[in-house]
Formats: structure tokens, C-alpha cells, sequence
């Protein structure tokens, strides 16, 4: 008898195929994504009892706790930010109301008077020439480079951070981007609470205006103007997330202190109205994301077993959907050195329409690669890539949170050949049911994830960024190599 | 003799295999009953995101998903004739009445200051009232009841107002009353054993959860408090004009489940025959008004998450190493509300209830005496033998029953069984006395994972599944000892 385990270790696919099996998949799924779990959202009670689930799980399979995440979990600091109900700004002669040419994008209940002073698009050099401290910041929304919706968000909010390090009262943008009709831009930033992490230190407000009307502003750098903001009704809540986290530990004395992080988030969108002519209302989120939830027990339950040389830490993330707050927060608050972390293996899907393939969304930019061709062999799927680079999934899901930090980060997921009505059928929709799933399918994508992070945890050389990769740069920093 | 060698190894092997399989199940239960196991499902069901589990309660549904999650890991299949884990119990919320007149004669009866009412509707009723004694069925056929309201004595004419008998003879005698065509029961409720005033708090008081009947509304069921009316008196001689109007209730279809898994049997004769493993899923949820600030959620770690995860265990077990008998696992609803979910069962069984051989329900109070398992019922079957073995396999004492003036028997799921006369018992974890120690848990707040004994439950927890082992293989099915209570339906059931 004592011979099997070896044997096993040598063989990976056949224990694999043993321990991994469809029923338990279904099972799992059918629990995580049933109505009764509406749809996991965060602030949800039914998350909650979603973590619970992983957890027993983990201790079921007497997977160790880590520091920091005492029965099995982190606690991850939310903020619920429920928009104001009233505002208005008078810069000068002009005057702003509320949803009609003002929103608030951030801040808190605020009545202040003083200075305005325009900064152009605010850019660091401009801010560094201007004093503004003290005084509400005037700019443009955006950068002069940015030019679609994703770059005028990011300046705009990095530019809001530049401005709070200056000690700037705050920043009021004119929104000049016409592709905005303001009206959905009010619906959006001005209609449902919305989710955060706790933000650290003060909070300054900052607003967009619409331009549209605006005479008396010349829009002359350094130019000054008296003024004043109102803002009330806003409100932020702190809201306790969990992330779940086991650890198995390696077997190798060297590699295990080197950690392969799997991830999946579990949260999902929640309730809605109803679909037209049903009283379907619920979210399930079977594949978005009780798939990849399900490889992390699937995962866990092998690797319990058959532990690698390197050391896993199995994390199932919180609030990825309200903008991958729970892997964000990991990645801020590591639970063990982040340089530590070799690999981080992320386990999100869309759908999928191709049964022929499991997808790497990360294809190509790590040296994961060679391995993950190893790693389908046995279960017959293909491996395919990124099939629309243009919708950005890679940097839409909690891989990112890591590779931004620099750490090697592939997504893996069902396959998916190309983003059309099939995936749309069921991608935040009522539709995705665990009734809808082929799990026969499923079944083989497991067991070809589980062997791919089997094979990563036990591979002598650990995977890097390909060179060139955007992500190589914080990689070479964050483990100092050349 | 190179073939005569290979074919001696090949039986060999064969051999051991046999052998793994069949003679060590004490080995096996313990490698497969792990505390890290045990630990997980106890964490989860009694967690507080749970609510306690209340019958009707979002969380009671998810703890369904659970253990049909688990039936399904193990590989367990839907009983014959469903399509899946779960048995639809249509249940019932009944709000009580707000307000109700009884009037007899000349004399008029309030709701709650002399009367009760345990079934019915709301209702404008006026018609003839006569007597009917005790209401055995001989007086109801006398006093000629069709269509009229009956008014009877509560109990029965040899145990008199004794309290006990009285609570037993009402359900029968309100259904004698019915058949007989009478339009309600009016039972005169003389019991010094129970003050009026408790009566009223707890019928008139609370919603109650029964299983939903089908059909024409309920006729009424009253109980009027004893006392100087004339028109009592006058009854006795003859009938007497009266109304009822009653107002305010309202009743709520709770749908509800029980979660019923399948392991055929291996042997081909004993598979038609049936082992019943059952343990209520519920609890009774949160607790009302409860001081700001104080734990409020009834966590039902030991009632009965305990059960649930003998009865998970043993489907573990059994799905491994499936016994010649075929075993249903019923996780059952509304326990906690009058042992609803068995009670549907019993009447609406999934197999024949002459095909089921045995009920071994797990449930229990707590527990203060860690060197034994309690098993209520135990030496009232031939289950006995098979029970002291498997709770000495793992150090436990098999005990009876310690407080027989509790009804403990009649208090868990297993005696809606019993009636139907399939031996039925319920393992309990060791109960030496209903003291202060079990008390502290018993249907409070404290009742929580962390105040588990661990070392203990693991012994427990294999003792069950073993026992069950031993019964679902023994080739001998259990049955009541001669001159057991129920062995006169038992004999009616199985035809024997």
C-alpha cells in the first residue's frame, strides 16, 4: 500500500483523476451558485455563509491557518460610500447644480469658501508649479494624452491623489470628454452605493462639472477665483470583508519558502429586477465565479493529499466585482512577504464557448508557459490564449493586483475562443445557472488546473515575467533581480 | 507451477481486497470519520450566519443545500420515484385568533377568557350544540352530532382530567367527532394540573407550524374553561341553540423540505428492505426581543447539528462500503415545530413503510455523561445487541434512558415511526440526568461549536455510524421486543 502515494507523486494525472471527480464538482457549484445564495454579493449575508463554506472546506481537508488569517480568514476593510443627495458649487460668477452640471466622485459632507485656482489638466509638473495647498484645485478631467473613458479615470484619480499629497482642498474637473453624456455619468456616480477599500487618511472631495455653459472662466493657468462647495448627504460605511485563506505547506526545505498563490474571487453581483416574463431575479454567477471558487476546493483537495515542494496559499478573494477590492487588499496587507509569493495562479472566467481548450489569458507573457503546455497533456484539452486582447481581461481581474506588484500572475479559465452572444447569454445574467453548465467539460478543466498548479508549485525554476512584459519592471524590483 | 503460483498471488489479492472491505469496519469507520471532518460540518451548520435554522428561514434552505451537497459528494442516489435530494413538506404558519365568541344557551364564552381554539377559521357559525360525554365513538353515534357543534368532557372516561390524558385523547377524539359529521369539538377543560392563563399564553399566544391539510376548511376545535354556566349544566340534558364567531387568524404556506439520500443494498434478497437513517435539520432560530447587545442566535450546535453530522458521516461510510441492506438518509424539517418533517414522511413515505425495517434517528439534547452514547428505545428492541457492540468498538457505554418521565421517546422524530410500528430509536450523545449542565445548552444561545467536546463527539460520531453498519448488514432485521406498546402496529404493518 505504501507505494500508491509515490507512485501518485510521479503520476500526478492519475491521482488527479481519481481525487477530482464531477460529481463533487457539481455538488460544490450547485451549493455556491444556488438561488438561495443570491447571487454572493458583498455586504451579503449569503457571501458570508459562501466564505464559511470555503472554510470548512479548507479545515475539512486540514489545510493550516496563516497569521493574520485566524479561522481561515482575513478580515479586508471595505468602505460603503453611498452617494450625496445634494451639492452645489459657485466658482466666480458661475454656478453648478447638482446633477445637472455637478457630481461628487468622492468626499465627504463638506461646506467650504476660499480660493479656486485653475491648473490646466493638473499634470505633476503643473501642480508642482502652482501652490495649491489650501486652495480647491480647477482642472481638466483627465490628461492631455487620455483619450477613451479607462485613461481619463485613472489620470483623473491619480491626479486626485497628487493634489491630497500637495494639501489641495480638493479637485473639481471640468469634464470636457464629450463621448460623456453627463446625465448617465450622474445616473452612475450619483445612483447606488458603491464599494471601496477603507480609504486612508483624509478625504478631500473631488467633482466633475460640466462645462458646457461656462463664460466667465478663462481657463488661464494660476488664475484665481473666490468660491465655495456644499456637499451633503454623503455617506461612507466601514463593512468587514473576508478574504479565505488556507495554507499547505511544501514538502521541499528550500522551496518551501516560496509561495504559489491560487486565487478566485467567490463574491458575485447579487440581485437585480426580474427578467422580462420571469421572476428570475437572482444572479447565480455559476461560471462568474463559482467555477474558479470550485478549483480552489478542487485544488485544495489534492494538494491536501499530494502537497507540492513549494509552499500554496489558497486564497478565494472577496469583492472582486466591485473592482477587485479583496485581491487589492492581499496585495497591500501579503500575509506573508510579498516577495515570497512566486506565482500567483488566478482561476476567473467570463463563460466559456470552447470545449476543446482551457484559456490562459496571461498566454505568452510568463514563463508559467512552458508548463501549462506540460500540464493539459493528460486531460486532452487544448490551450489557448487571450482570444480579444482589446477587452483588456487580463488587467479586469485579480491576477492584477499582483502583477502590478510585480509577482508572475497567470489567469486561467474555461475556454473561451472569442467573446460573443453565447458568453453574453449568461455573463451577469439571470441566465447563469448551474443548470446551464457541462460538466463533463468542467470535470476536465478541473483536473487540468489542479495538474497545472501541481506541476508550477513542484517546477525547480520558478516563472517570470517574458521580457519586455509591462509587469517585468515591478517584477525586477520587487524580487531585486537584474 | 509458475500458473499455479500467479493464480495462488491472484487469490490473494482478491482475498485481501475482500478482506479490506469486509472485515475491519471499525478500522475504516475511524480512518473515515475524521475530527477535522466532523469539525467542518459542526462549524458550519451551527455558524452563526446560520440563524439557528429556523423551519421556513432562508438559512434552513441553505442548510438543505448542504447536506444535499454532501449526498452528492458521496455519490448517494434520490430515492426511488424523486428526481432529487429533496421531499417537498408543505407546512403551514397559523397565526392565532384575535378575537372569538362562544355562546351556549343564554351564556356567552370570550376567546381566551374561556375559550381556546386549536383548529379552525375564522368563522360566523349558529346552529344546534348537544353532548356527547367523553366523546368516545359510541356517545358521538347517540347524541346524533351531524351537522352540529359537539360539546364532550376533555379525557376519557376512565383516565378523567388528568392532564396527560387529555392532551393524548384530543386529536382522535376531534377526528372521531368529524367523522361522525359534527361540525366542531367543544371540549370542557377541567385539569387543576394546568392553570388556564398558561393554556392561553402558549395556544392562543404563538403561531403555530403544522403540515398544511388539503381539502375543506378545518372545522373548529375549542376548548372552553370549566365553570359556573348554567348552559353546561343544561346541555347535559338536551340540545341548546348557539353560535361561534371567530376572527383574525391568518394562515402562511411555509414550503419546506426534507433531504432524502439513497445507498442501494448489495445483497440481492436483503436490498428490498429498508434502514432509515434520520436527524432533524432545524433548529429554532433567533431569538425574539432579545436584550441589545446579547447573543440572540440559537446556534443548535448540539440540536441538532450534532445529528445531521452522524447521519453525514454515515453516508460517508456507507457509500464506501455500501451494506447489504438499502439505506434511506432523511435529514428532516420542523422537528423543533412537533417533529413535522417525520410526521410527513411517516404519511407519505418514499418507500413503503413495510419495506422499512428500521429507523435509527440521531438527535439529542446536549450532553453531560462523555463516557457513554443514550439511546432512547434501546432495550425496547433486538437492535440492542448490535448497539452495545458498536458503542463498546469505540469506549462508550450504551445507555438507556435516565429520565423515562421526560417522554424523550415520543419527543424526537423517531416515534412518528414508531406509531407507524417500524422499530424506531434515537442515539443521543450521553445524557446521565435533564440537570443544570444540559440545561445550560438546551435550547439557548450557548449551544455553540466552541463549547463542543471534541475527543468525545469523535467517538460518538463513530459509535453511529458503526452501529449502523452493524444493523444495515446484520442478517436479521430489529425488531420490538414481545409486549412493546407498538408491536400490536408493527404486526399490522409488516403482516406478521
Amino acid at each position: 500500500m505504501a507505494c500508491i502515494p509515490l507512485w501518485g507523486q510521479k503520476n500526478p494525472a492519475a491521482e488527479i483523476t481519481k481525487i477530482i471527480t464531477q460529481q463533487e464538482a457539481e455538488a460544490h457549484i450547485t451549493f455556491l451558485a444556488a438561488d438561495e445564495m443570491r447571487g454572493r454579493d458583498t455586504g451579503s449575508p449569503e457571501l458570508k455563509i459562501a466564505g464559511n463554506y470555503i472554510a470548512n472546506y479548507f479545515r475539512q481537508h486540514g489545510l493550516k491557518t496563516v497569521p493574520g488569517a485566524e479561522q481561515y480568514f482575513q478580515p479586508v476593510e471595505l468602505e460603503r460610500f453611498s452617494p450625496a443627495t445634494d451639492a452645489t458649487a459657485a466658482i466666480g460668477d458661475e454656478k453648478f447644480l447638482f446633477k445637472e452640471s455637478l457630481v461628487v466622485i468622492d468626499g465627504v459632507d463638506i461646506l467650504w469658501q476660499g480660493e479656486f485656482v485653475y491648473v490646466g489638466y493638473g499634470s505633476t509638473d503643473e501642480l508642482d508649479k502652482i501652490d495649491i495647498k489650501g486652495k480647491m484645485v480647477l482642472a481638466l478631467a483627465g490628461s492631455k494624452e487620455a483619450d477613451n473613458v479607462n485613461k481619463i479615470f485613472s489620470a483623473s484619480s491619480a491626479k486626485y491623489d497628487a493634489v491630497k499629497a500637495r494639501g489641495g482642498a480638493g479637485l473639481v474637473e471640468f469634464l470636457t470628454f464629450s463621448q460623456f453624456p453627463f446625465p448617465a455619468l450622474a445616473n452612475f456616480f450619483m445612483g447606488a452605493p458603491r464599494w471601496g477599500l477603507k480609504s486612508a487618511g483624509s478625504t478631500i472631495p473631488h467633482v466633475w462639472l460640466k462645462p458646457a455653459d461656462v463664460k466667465k472662466i478663462s481657463f488661464k493657468e494660476g488664475e484665481q477665483y473666490a468660491g465655495k462647495l456644499e456637499i451633503t448627504g454623503l455617506k461612507r460605511e466601514l463593512v468587514e470583508g473576508r478574504n479565505v485563506v488556507g495554507l499547505i505547506e511544501g514538502t521541499d526545505p528550500k522551496l518551501k519558502e516560496e509561495y504559489v498563490i491560487v486565487t478566485a474571487h467567490y463574491d458575485h453581483v447579487g440581485v437585480g429586477k426580474p427578467v422580462a416574463g420571469s421572476q428570475d431575479s437572482i444572479f447565480n454567477g455559476a461560471r462568474d465565479n463559482a467555477v474558479g471558487t470550485v478549483a480552489l476546493l478542487q485544488t485544495a483537495k489534492y494538494l491536501s493529499q499530494y502537497p507540492a515542494k513549494r509552499s500554496v496559499l489558497l486564497v478565494a478573494v472577496t469583492s472582486e466585482e466591485k473592482g477587485l477590492l479583496g485581491s487589492r487588499w492581499y496585495a497591500d496587507h501579503p500575509l506573508v512577504p510579498l516577495e515570497k509569493h512566486v506565482l500567483n495562479i488566478n482561476c476567473d472566467g467570463v463563460g466559456y464557448n470552447d470545449k476543446s481548450i482551457i484559456t490562459s489569458i496571461s498566454l505568452g507573457r510568463t514563463t508559467a508557459d512552458d508548463v501549462l503546455k506540460k500540464a493539459i497533456k493528460p486531460f486532452g484539452l487544448g490551450l489557448g490564449g487571450d482570444p480579444d486582447p482589446k477587452e483588456g481581461f487580463y488587467d479586469r481581474s485579480d491576477q492584477v493586483s499582483f502583477a502590478s506588484k510585480g509577482v508572475p500572475a497567470i489567469k486561467l479559465q474555461p475556454g473561451l475562443s472569442k467573446m460573443d452572444d453565447e458568453i453574453r447569454k449568461y455573463y451577469h445574467r439571470q441566465a447563469d445557472e448551474v443548470t446551464t453548465l457541462d460538466f463533463e467539460y468542467l470535470t476536465k478543466f478541473y483536473r487540468t488546473f489542479v495538474h497545472a498548479v501541481t506541476l508550477l508549485a513542484n517546477e525547480p525554476t520558478r516563472p517570470f515575467w517574458v521580457k519586455g512584459d509591462k509587469y517585468e519592471a515591478p517584477g525586477k524590483k520587487l524580487y531585486n533581480r537584474n | 507451477m509458475k500458473l499455479k503460483n500467479n493464480l495462488l498471488y491472484f487469490l490473494l489479492l482478491i482475498g485481501t481486497v475482500v478482506y479490506a472491505q469486509k472485515s475491519n469496519p471499525v478500522a475504516d469507520v475511524t480512518r473515515l470519520v475524521t475530527p477535522s471532518e466532523v469539525e467542518a460540518h459542526l462549524t458550519f451548520l451551527a455558524a452563526d450566519e446560520m440563524r439557528g435554522r429556523d423551519t421556513g428561514s432562508p438559512e434552513f434552505e441553505i442548510a438543505a443545500n448542504y447536506v444535499a451537497a454532501q449526498y452528492k459528494i458521496f455519490g448517494l442516489k434520490p430515492a426511488p420515484g424523486m428526481n432529487s435530494y429533496f421531499q417537498p413538506v408543505p407546512l403551514q404558519n397559523a397565526h392565532p385568533a384575535t378575537g372569538g365568541e362562544f355562546t351556549l344557551g343564554g351564556d356567552v364564552f370570550k376567546y381566551k377568557d374561556q375559550f381556546i381554539l386549536f383548529e379552525g377559521e375564522n368563522m360566523n357559525w349558529k346552529g344546534e350544540v348537544v353532548f356527547a360525554g367523553y366523546g368516545s365513538p359510541e356517545e358521538l353515534e347517540s347524541a346524533n352530532v351531524k351537522g352540529k357543534l359537539v360539546v364532550t368532557l376533555a379525557g376519557t372516561k376512565d383516565a378523567g382530567g388528568n392532564a396527560m390524558a387529555i392532551f393524548t385523547a384530543a386529536g382522535g377524539k376531534y377526528n372521531d367527532a368529524i367523522k361522525a359529521g359534527a361540525a366542531g369539538l367543544v371540549e370542557i377543560f377541567a385539569s387543576p394540573q394546568i392553570p388556564w392563563p398558561a393554556l392561553v399564553n402558549y395556544f392562543a399566544g404563538n403561531v403555530t407550524t403544522k403540515v398544511k391539510k388539503g381539502g375543506d376548511n378545518p372545522a373548529p376545535h375549542l376548548w372552553l374553561k370549566d365553570g359556573e354556566f348554567e348552559s353546561l349544566k343544561k346541555i347535559k340534558n338536551g340540545a341548546l341553540s348557539g353560535s361561534l364567531a371567530v376572527e383574525g387568524i391568518k394562515k402562511i404556506d411555509v414550503p419546506s423540505r426534507n433531504v432524502i439520500g439513497m445507498i442501494e443494498g448489495t445483497d440481492p434478497k436483503l436490498k428490498g428492505e429498508y434502514l432509515i437513517v434520520s436527524a432533524h435539520l432545524d433548529h429554532v432560530g433567533v431569538q425574539k426581543n432579545a436584550q441589545p447587545g446579547k447573543d440572540s442566535i440559537f446556534n443548535g450546535a448540539r440540536d441538532n447539528a450534532i445529528g445531521v453530522v452522524g447521519l453525514i458521516s454515515t453516508a460517508k461510510y456507507l457509500a464506501q462500503y455500501p451494506p447489504k441492506r438499502s439505506v434511506l438518509f432523511i435529514a428532516l424539517t420542523g422537528e423543533e415545530k412537533g417533529l413535522l418533517g417525520s410526521q410527513y414522511y411517516a404519511n407519505n413515505p418514499v418507500v413503503p413503510l413495510n419495506k422499512t425495517v428500521f429507523n435509527f434517528n440521531c438527535d439529542g439534547a446536549g450532553y453531560n455523561d462523555v463516557t457513554m452514547a443514550t439511546i432512547i428505545g434501546m432495550e425496547r428492541t433486538t437492535a440492542e445487541a448490535d448497539l452495545a457492540k458498536a458503542c463498546q468498538a469505540f469506549g462508550l457505554k450504551a445507555a438507556v434512558d435516565p429520565v423515562p418521565e421526560q417522554n424523550l421517546f415520543e419527543r424526537s422524530d423517531n416515534y412518528n415511526f414508531a406509531v407507524k410500528g417500524v422499530p424506531a430509536i434515537t442515539f443521543a450523545p450521553g445524557t446521565k440526568a435533564f440537570d443544570a449542565d444540559l440545561m445550560k445548552y438546551y435550547h439557548q444561545p450557548a449551544d455553540e461549536v466552541n463549547s463542543l467536546d471534541f475527543d468525545y463527539l469523535i467517538k460518538y460520531f463513530r459509535a453511529y455510524v458503526y452501529a449502523n453498519v452493524l444493523l444495515a448488514n446484520n442478517p436479521a432485521a430489529p425488531v420490538w421486543k414481545a409486549g412493546d406498546k407498538f408491536e400490536v402496529e408493527a404486526k399490522k404493518l409488516y403482516g406478521k
